[in-house]
C-alpha cells in the first residue's frame, strides 16, 4: 500500500523535475542554475534551503519579508558554476541595506566578468545555522554500470583525503546506511570528541532519494553535486532535516544535438 | 529450468560433437582438441572436419560441416580468422546448436579490421544456436565429457565450483589447480570476446546450475555492465560469487585494453558494486582458490571464534596478527579450558591462551588429541586451525623429528583432526607448510601431498600458510554474517 503511494508521489515528482529540465534544455542550458537544481531536488523530497530569485530591489524587499534575516545572496545562473570563486556570493547579510548592496554588487560584477552568461537573477536564501557537519552527495555516471552515488564529509575529507563512499544505483537502505558509516569522517557525525551527533537517518533518506532521482533522470543528467548538504543535529537534540545548501546539475545534451 | 540452462546444454552436455579445422599435423590445435576429447572420454559421436578429408586418429574426416551425418550439439571451431564467419554460417545451416570458437583475430586485436569482422560475425546470430568465443580456450565440463583446449589431462571428477574467466590462460590454470585445493569443478569457461554468450549469461547459468554451489569469476570488463550488475544482484544472495577483478591499476587497465579490448572501468566503482550486491572481491589467483575452497568446505560458517593450535613462539605471534587482519581476533580461552589443555602441554615454553603454542611440532598423538578435544569441547570456538604440527608418523621420521621425540606406533595420529572435525561440533582447518626444497628429500613433499589429499578428501580445508587460512575464513564468515547466500 505504502509502496503504491510512494510510486504515485514519485511519478508526480519525476514529471515536475523533467519539466524543469526540459525548460532548461529548451533555453540551451548545459547545466541547471542552482535554483533549478533545487527545484529538481524538491521534486524528489530532498530538503533544500528556503529561497527566492529576485531581479531588483523591490523583489528583494518581498523576499526579505518572507525569509527574514540573516540571508545569503548568490548569483543565479546556469553559466556560472563556481559562484564563490567568482566572488558572486554574499554570506550572512543581516539588514536590508546589506542585502541591497550585495544585490547591486553581485549583479554588476556578474555582468562585468560574465557578459555572455545567462543570468536569472540573484538567489536570496536562508542562512543555514546550527548544522552539525557539512556533507557532499554526488552522482556520476559510470560507463559500465550507470549512475553511481557518492557520499563524503565536506571540506578536507573529500578534497584532501578522498574519503568518500560509492554505490551503484539503485541503493538499498543497507547501502545508504553502510556508505555513510564506511567513511572515516563518519566519526564526526557520530559525535567524536564531544561534538553533537548528527541526524544520520536524515542523510540516509537523502541518499535513497538521490538514488531514485538518478535512476529516473538518468537520460537527462550527467553529474550532480550537492555541496554542501548540511547535516542537522540528531532527533534527540531537537532534530533538523539535512538540507541542500548548494546544488549543481550538469545536463546530458546528447539527446538535444543532431 | 531457465532458458539459459537449456540454451547452453548442447555446449556443457553435448550428445554429439565435431571438431572443425583438424589437420594431419597432430600437434596443431584442431587435432590436439580432437585427441583431448577422445582421451578425456567424450562419450557421444565425435566427428572431425577438414576440407582435406581423409582419416585422423581412426576417424573419418568429413570435408565440411554440411557433410556431417547429423546436426551435432556442439562444434569446436579451429578455423582461420577469415573463414570463421563462413563456418559459423554452415553450422547454423546444418542445425548445430552450440559453437565454441577458439579462433582469434577479432575485436581483441584492437584494429578496425578485427572489430569489423566481429560485427560481421554477429550478423550470423539468429537465435538458433549459442556461441562461446571467439578467441577463447573453451569450456571444461567434466560431467558432460567436455574439456578445454588443451585440457586432456584435467580431472575427470566433477565438483561444485564453477569458474567463469575472461582469460583462457587463467581458466586453464584454475582447472588444473582446483584439485590441489581439495575441490573440483562443475564448469570452467573461458568466454573470450563474448560475442554471444557473455559474463552475465554465464553467471546466470551458474546461478541456476544445480551442480554449482560456489561461483568464481575472473573479469576485466563486462560486455553488458548493467545486466551483469543485475544478474549479480540476483545470484549473489543465493550462491557465493567470488570475483577477481583484473585491471584495477592503471597498468593493469592498459593491459586489459589490449588483452580483451575491455574498458577496465573504475576500480572504486567495481569494489562498491561487489560490496553492495554481496559478492566477495578477491585480488589474486591464490586468494580466489583459497576463498572458493573455504566456501566449498565450510559453506555456512559464520562463527567468528577461531582457536589456533600451533608450534613455536613466532608462529603464534604471526597467527595472532593474521587472525586480527582477517577480522577474526582470537578469543582468549577460559581458565577452565586452559587448565584442561595444560595437562597435555609441556610445563615451560608453551601457551594455553589462544593462540595455543604446543612448543614443538611433534606432540604425541594422545597429547594432540587431548589439546584439541579440550578446545573443541569448551564451546568457546567454532573452528580450530591446526598449524605446523607434523601430522603423520612418516613425516616425523622424514623430517627427523623422530630423533627428538620417541615416536610411538600411533597410526591414528593423522586421524585426530578428522575425528575432531566430525564429532565435536567444531570445524578443523589444517595448515600444511610447503618447504619445496629442490635439493631436499622429495619424499617429504610426497608425504605432505598425501596428507593434504587425505584431509581434503575427508572434508577438511587445507592451506599452505596460516595467513591464507585466516584470509579465506574471513571471507566466508564475513559473507555469512552479512546475510550470506542462503
Amino acid at each position: 500500500m505504502s509502496a503504491t503511494t510512494d510510486m504515485g508521489a514519485g511519478a508526480i515528482g519525476r514529471d515536475q523535475a523533467i519539466a524543469v529540465i526540459e525548460a532548461a534544455l529548451a533555453r540551451g542550458q548545459a547545466a541547471l542554475s542552482e535554483h533549478q537544481a533545487k527545484q529538481v531536488l524538491t521534486a524528489y523530497g530532498i530538503p533544500v534551503t528556503e529561497e527566492r530569485v529576485v531581479r531588483d530591489s523591490s523583489e528583494l524587499a518581498g523576499a526579505l519579508g518572507d525569509l527574514g534575516f540573516p540571508v545569503v545572496l548568490k548569483i543565479d545562473s546556469p553559466d556560472i558554476l563556481h559562484k564563490t570563486e567568482a566572488g558572486l556570493v554574499a554570506l550572512d547579510c543581516r539588514t536590508t541595506g546589506e542585502a541591497e548592496a550585495a544585490l547591486d554588487r553581485i549583479l554588476r560584477q556578474a555582468q562585468e566578468h560574465f557578459p555572455a552568461a545567462l543570468i536569472d537573477g540573484v538567489l536570496v536564501q536562508e542562512m543555514v545555522t546550527g548544522s552539525v557537519a557539512e556533507c557532499i552527495v554526488g552522482m556520476k555516471k559510470d560507463p559500465q554500470f550507470g549512475p553511481t552515488i557518492l557520499f563524503g564529509l565536506g571540506g578536507i575529507f573529500v578534497e584532501v583525503f578522498e574519503d568518500v563512499a560509492l554505490r551503484v544505483v539503485p541503493l538499498s537502505e543497507t547501502d545508504a546506511r553502510d556508505m555513510i558509516r564506511e567513511t572515516r569522517g563518519f566519526r564526526l557525525l557520530a559525535g567524536a570528541r564531544g561534538r553533537p551527533k548528527a541526524d544520520v537517518a536524515a542523510i540516509e533518506d537523502v541518499l535513497l532519494k538521490m538514488s531514485r532521482l538518478a535512476l529516473d533522470l538518468e537520460p537527462y543528467l550527467t553529474e550532480i553535486d550537492v555541496n554542501p548538504l548540511m547535516a542537522g543535529p540528531e532527533q534527540a537534540a531537537g532534530g533538523r532535516p539535512a538540507k541542500a545548501v548548494d546544488a549543481l546539475m550538469l545536463l546530458d545534451r546528447s539527446g538535444q544535438e543532431g | 529450468m531457465s532458458d539459459i540452462y537449456e540454451d547452453l546444454r548442447p555446449i556443457f552436455f553435448p550428445r554429439s560433437a565435431a571438431v572443425v579445422g583438424v589437420s594431419q599435423d597432430t600437434w596443431k590445435p584442431g587435432s590436439s582438441m580432437l585427441r583431448a576429447l577422445v582421451r578425456f572420454g567424450f562419450e557421444g559421436p565425435l566427428y572431425a572436419v577438414s576440407a582435406r578429408g581423409g582419416t585422423l586418429m581412426g576417424l573419418e574426416v568429413y570435408p565440411s560441416v554440411q557433410s556431417l551425418p547429423e546436426p551435432v550439439d556442439v562444434a569446436f571451431l579451429f578455423v582461420p580468422t577469415q573463414s570463421l564467419i563462413d563456418v559459423v554460417r554452415q553450422c547454423r545451416q546444418r542445425g548445430v546448436r552450440g559453437i565454441v570458437a577458439f579462433t582469434g583475430g577479432f575485436s581483441e586485436t584492437g584494429t578496425p579490421e578485427g572489430r569489423a569482422l566481429e560485427e560481421e560475425l554477429k550478423k550470423e546470430f539468429d537465435g538458433s544456436f549459442r556461441m562461446i568465443g571467439p578467441n577463447c580456450l573453451g569450456v571444461y565440463s567434466p560431467g558432460g565429457g567436455v574439456t578445454q583446449h588443451p585440457g586432456e589431462s584435467y580431472s575427470r571428477r566433477s565438483g561444485d565450483v564453477a569458474f567463469i574467466a575472461q582469460s583462457g590462460g587463467l581458466s586453464e590454470d584454475f582447472a588444473r589447480a582446483a584439485p590441489n585445493f581439495g575441490f573440483y569443478c562443475s564448469k570452467v569457461v573461458s568466454y573470450g570476446n563474448a560475442c554471444d554468450v557473455n559474463e552475465a549469461d554465464l553467471l546466470e547459468y551458474a546461478g541456476v546450475d544445480p551442480a554449482t554451489n560456489v561461483i568464481g569469476m575472473y573479469i576485466e570488463g563486462p560486455r553488458e555492465g548493467r545486466r551483469f550488475a543485475n544478474v549479480l544482484r540476483d545470484v549473489a544472495p543465493r550462491k557465493p560469487v567470488v570475483v577477481w577483478k583484473g585491471g584495477v591499476t592503471p597498468l593493469g587497465a592498459a593491459a586489459a585494453s589490449s588483452h580483451t579490448g575491455s574498458l577496465a572501468g573504475s576500480a572504486e566503482v567495481w569494489s562498491a558494486l561487489l560490496k553492495q550486491v554481496g559478492a566477495i572481491q578477491v585480488g589474486s589467483f591464490e586468494e580466489s582458490l583459497d576463498t572458493l575452497a573455504a566456501f566449498h568446505f565450510l559453506p555456512g560458517l559464520s562463527d567468528t571464534r577461531i582457536g589456533y593450535v600451533g608450534a613455536g613462539g613466532g608462529n603464534t605471534v604471526v597467527a595472532g596478527d593474521a587472525s586480527y587482519r582477517a577480522g577474526l581476533p582470537l578469543p582468549r580461552m577460559s581458565a577452565e579450558t586452559q587448565q584442561k589443555m595444560a595437562a597435555f602441554l609441556p610445563p615451560v615454553g608453551s601457551s594455553t591462551v589462544n593462540p595455543v603454542d604446543v612448543l614443538a611440532p611433534m606432540p604425541s598423538a594422545p597429547e594432540l588429541k587431548g589439546i584439541l578435544e579440550a578446545m573443541a569441547g569448551s564451546g568457546e570456538v567454532g573452528t580450530i586451525i591446526v598449524d605446523r604440527i607434523v601430522l603423520s608418523k612418516g613425516l616425523r621420521r622424514l623430517m627427523h623429528y623422530a630423533d627428538q621425540a620417541a615416536v610411538e606406533d600411533e597410526p591414528w595420529l593423522s586421524d585426530i583432526p578428522i575425528d575432531i572435525h566430525r564429532s565435536a561440533g567444531v570445524n578443523v582447518v589444517v595448515v600444511l607448510r610447503e618447504y619445496l626444497d629442490p635439493n631436499g628429500d622429495f619424499s617429504v613433499e610426497a608425504e605432505r601431498l598425501r596428507l593434504r589429499e587425505y584431509y581434503q578428501s575427508n572434508g577438511l580445508a587445507v592451506y599452505p600458510t596460516v595467513e591464507r587460512a585466516f584470509r579465506a575464513l574471513g571471507h566466508v564468515i564475513g559473507h555469512n554474517r552479512r546475510g550470506g547466500s542462503s
